[in-house]
């Protein structure tokens, strides 16, 4: 299920579309899907997610805390990608 | 001015910027380019004067753009035409004439490839019925409703040339 409404996925896949992190071979409909698919995915996994979240950080830190976690994380797995 | 020689030609950084939704100056391996979204309809203006050599027999619009990133997908503008003509045109308020369409197409298979495309405005109320040494805007921006390819096109030139 989509936590997004479709405003928000636009707005994703926009600021997405307006990086430049090399070629793309895909169209805007088809980022778009993505941006939705991934949507769905976190949705339908946040309890898997919020899972891998060990004591005490989960259940002392807020959602909105550890959503900043993960987008951290997510950050820096970039990072190092694009500096290796 | 015979037919098919060139009137007018823009550089990006010759743009106007609307209030809002303004295609933004980027570089391109230091060519200046101007970045108009993918998603939300971005708008830039040149300004021009036509030259007195112009015939009177509608011109052609010549639009040298890159995709920023894609690779697949297309690509389309559309130019309108705003006389300010002596005397007449009130500039507190856009006049353009009916926007004309450069047909979508598709991207170069190699990004920073650039791609030239073109419409044929014919003389009269598609041009706003700019004339000879009238002062003109024209007004382009991405045909985002229609166009599929991800991430910015980039305006590299307008080269305007009588039909």
């Amino acid at each position: 299920m989509a936590y997004l409404d479709n405003n928000d996925r636009l707005t994703a896949a926009s600021e997405w579309m307006r990086e430049d992190f090399g070629e793309v071979s895909i169209t805007k409909s088809e980022v778009l899907d993505a941006i939705n698919s991934l949507d769905v995915f976190l949705e339908d996994n946040r309890t898997v997610i919020n899972n891998a979240i060990p004591e005490p950080a989960r259940s002392n830190l807020s959602v909105n805390q550890k959503i900043l976690m993960l987008q951290y994380v997510l950050a820096r797995r970039l990072e190092a990608r694009s500096d290796g | 001015m015979a037919s098919g020689d060139s009137l007018i030609m823009f550089q990006p950084w010759s743009f106007s910027p609307p209030a809002t939704n303004a295609a933004t100056i980027g570089h391109r391996n230091n060519h200046p380019v101007l970045n108009f979204d993918t998603t939300t309809q971005w708008t830039a203006y040149f300004s021009g004067i036509l030259p007195r050599a112009y015939g009177s027999s509608g011109v052609t619009v010549y639009v040298h753009w890159m995709a920023a990133t894609a690779t697949s997908g297309t690509i389309g503008w559309d130019i309108a035409f705003e006389r300010m003509s002596d005397n007449t045109t009130d500039l507190d308020s856009d006049s353009f004439a009916t926007a004309q369409t450069v047909t979508a197409a598709t991207v170069p298979s190699t990004a920073g490839v650039v791609k030239v495309t073109s419409v044929a405005i014919t003389n009269g109320a598609n041009m706003d019925s700019v004339n000879v040494g009238d002062s003109f805007r024209l007004r382009i921006r991405r045909d985002v409703a229609n166009d599929t390819a991800a991430g910015f096109a980039q305006l590299l030139a307008i080269e305007i040339k009588e039909t």
